[in-house]
């Protein structure tokens, strides 16, 4: 099959419906993608690890929550935050810490629910994980709401009065809401106590709903590098010391504010709403929360257009558990099989999201999707060598579609495939010993995988001996792997590649004449 | 890491957290205008209404025989009558129906008036339909709101009177 039949019988993010938003929001995110990798390279980009910056974030509110907790007073909550402000060692900057961490939380969530939704993994098994990022997403700001009532000063007030105000309209509460913030009569401590709890027990949720989330992978990444940790740590502490949150006048339903400082991550719908109807909030809400909910189903691929999952050929599984092994979803276990000694790979179809990962990880080419396993795979290559003779001429770029286009690399002899990790070496033995002067490999930045694990895999396959190993009889230095998305970058790793092969072809030629002169004077000397 | 790169990454951090801090505390504008307000809000409830009727024997028969009740009684509580003047002029004339679906709950006033700042006499008289219920609640007074002031109408629990408060004097 040649690569453009094996491109078209498993679909990219194009066949999805909704191509043109997909697009927008796709180049959106690429931008900034390629800005951080420039600047940041790919193992710093925050982008690629934004699921993981969330949790991170989330341990920073925990680490810093303690220690408000320790001061914060319910009878008293304003004078108690006030007292932390002034705190310059520590409470100060901790509150400011606590707030920037809860801000990153929203925008590393915000950042990679989209990208799930661009790279098309939310829908069919990774439906849950979208599901419950969505319900993590409202907890988050359900959290945010009480940690900022909980200050007791302006912005609280109108976070507070405002959403009264709209709960009111359901018919859930017999005695309006609304008239506890008027003024009537001080707020209750009962208040305060209940707005704490929530504060905490929200959180604890949380924590319950992301063993969810993860359910459906194998080996999460549950933080980002150490760098990047640090990195944002720093950062994110610098902010806290130099910028510090602000504690506005304490709430007063005395006053009509005219301005205060809003955090628009979790106050962004407050100056929209306040002049709106609260039937109207309440469906423009609803409307939100339906569009988001149902988005992956009314925009993923049509059916037909769909992958399918792997299959296992039962009389080519060895039972090695590799593919068991690699699976990023955990969708392939072994099975004892009657007859035979050795278990055999079962493939759960309700997990599996046809990665492919498994078919680059299958020695004996068992197992894979249809199409894509690595028997597929080089009947593909070998009819691609065949219709293209002229390829041998120069280094050959087996690309991940999700990675960069044949359009990115003008003049360049792309060969593409699904996804760099679900590549069988075979293929790259059968380029090498086809006579192509080298065989680049790009991957996506590890990190940002649609597959998850593909780069890490390919890379201990062809480098580390991992199961389905690149052959030791294939020379390495023609094989390089690459792994980013930035164009420029790709183009530059390429150059540099070619021009090692061309030093290297030099050199074994100088070696190789060394080594005829050293013959020749070893057989004159012995004549 | 080549110095070049380092100082990008370091503006590209800089820039990236300015964005965060200012968001996160961005002054935005909640009331333009500078006008006071006046809050009326208390809660009453109203004098208990009871209709009772004999149900036909025709109704009896279609009932089970122990849920055959000799009368049947629905009970609620009465509206009450909301008005309110500033200088004379009226600016509420509401009928206010206790909660509930049977109207049996009691009711709750909860109103907002925007006004300039300035010098007013305000006026709110708040009495059931029924005549012979509570006596009507009635306020009488001059007031004079700041900017931005908000002065509240609401009922003394002790006396049961309405009266107004407001904040500390700025």
């Amino acid at each position: 099959m040649s690569p453009t039949l094996l491109q078209r019988a498993t679909p990219t993010t194009a066949d999805a419906r909704l191509p043109r938003l997909r697009a927008a929001v796709g180049r959106v995110l690429g931008a900034g993608d390629r800005l951080h990798d420039r600047v940041l390279g790919d193992a710093g980009n925050p982008f690629y690890h934004s699921g993981a910056i969330v949790v991170l974030a989330f341990l920073l509110m925990l680490a810093t929550g303690v220690y408000l907790l320790l001061f914060y007073r319910i009878g008293a909550p304003y004078e108690s935050v006030t007292r932390l402000q002034q705190q310059a060692l520590a409470g100060r900057w901790l509150r400011a810490l606590h707030r920037y961490a809860a801000d990153v939380a929203v925008v590393a969530a915000v950042v990679h629910a989209l990208r799930m939704w661009v790279q098309d993994r939310s829908w069919g098994p990774r439906a849950q994980a979208w599901l419950s990022g969505l319900l993590l997403l409202f907890l988050l700001f359900a959290s945010g709401w009480t940690g900022y009532v909980m200050v007791w000063d302006a912005q609280a007030l109108l976070l507070a009065s405002e959403g009264a105000r709209l709960l009111d309209a359901l018919p859930i509460f017999g005695e309006p809401l609304s008239r506890a913030f008027v003024g009537e009569r001080p707020l209750p401590g009962p208040f305060f106590f209940l707005n704490l709890f929530a504060h905490i027990a929200i959180p604890i949720g949380m924590a319950g709903l992301m063993l969810l989330h993860v359910a459906r992978l194998a080996r999460p990444q549950l933080l980002p590098p150490r760098s990047l940790c640090a990195g944002l740590c720093a950062a994110l502490v610098t902010l806290s010391l130099a910028w510090p949150a602000p504690l506005t006048p304490r709430a007063d339903p005395f006053v009509r504010i005219e301005r205060a400082p809003l955090d628009l991550f979790y106050a962004f719908w407050l100056p929209a709403t306040r002049s709106l109807d609260r039937y109207a909030v309440w469906a423009g809400f609803a409307g939100l929360a339906l569009a988001l909910v149902s988005l992956p189903w009314w925009s993923r691929p049509r059916a037909q257009r769909r992958r399918e999952p792997s299959f296992v050929d039962p009389h080519l599984c060895t039972g090695c558990e590799q593919c068991a092994l690699d699976c990023p979803f955990d969708a392939i276990e072994m099975r004892a099989v009657e007859g035979r000694a050795t278990p055999a790979a079962h493939v759960d179809p309700a997990r599996c999201v046809s990665c492919g990962i498994c078919a680059g990880s299958c020695a004996p080419m068992a197992v894979g999707p249809p199409d894509r396993t690595g028997r597929d795979q080089l009947a593909a290559a070998r009819a691609y060598l065949h219709e293209r003779a002229d390829a041998r001429d120069d280094v050959i770029v087996v690309a991940c579609t999700h990675s960069l286009s044949a359009r990115g690399l003008p003049g360049a002899t792309v060969y593409p495939v699904t996804c760099a990790g679900s590549l069988h070496s075979s293929v790259v033995e059968l380029f090498v010993r086809s006579g192509i002067p080298g065989v680049l490999v790009l991957s996506c930045p590890p990190r940002d995988c649609r597959n998850r694990e593909g780069p890490r895999w390919l890379e201990a396959r062809l480098y580390a001996g991992r199961e389905a190993e690149l052959q030791e009889r294939v020379e390495r230095r023609r094989v390089r792997v690459v792994s980013a998305r930035d164009a420029a970058l790709v183009r530059e790793a390429l150059e540099r590649f070619r021009a090692d092969l061309v030093e290297h072809g030099r050199a074994r030629a100088e070696s190789d004449v060394e080594l005829a002169l050293e013959c020749e004077r070893a057989a004159e000397g012995g004549t | 890491m080549i110095p070049a790169r380092a100082v990008a990454a370091v503006a590209l951090c800089a820039a990236l957290a300015s964005a965060l801090a200012f968001a996160s505390q961005a002054p935005v504008e909640i009331e333009p205008s500078p006008d006071a307000a006046i809050r009326l809000s208390w809660r009453a409830r109203g004098h208990p209404l009871e209709e009772c009727r004999t149900p036909s024997p025709e109704e009896q028969a279609k009932l089970p025989v122990h849920m055959r009740q000799s009368r049947i009684c629905e009970r609620r509580l009465a509206p009450f009558h909301l008005e309110a003047a500033l200088d004379g002029a009226p600016v509420i004339d509401a009928r206010v129906t206790p909660e509930g679906a049977r109207h049996d709950r009691p009711a709750y006033v909860l109103r907002e008036l925007r006004v300039a700042p300035g010098t007013y006499r305000l006026s709110v008289r708040f009495a059931s339909e029924v005549e012979d219920a509570a006596p009507p609640q009635a306020l009488d007074l001059p007031l004079e709101l700041a900017a931005r002031e908000v002065a509240l109408v609401t009922e003394d629990p002790e006396t049961g009177r309405l009266v107004l408060r407001r904040g500390p004097a700025p």
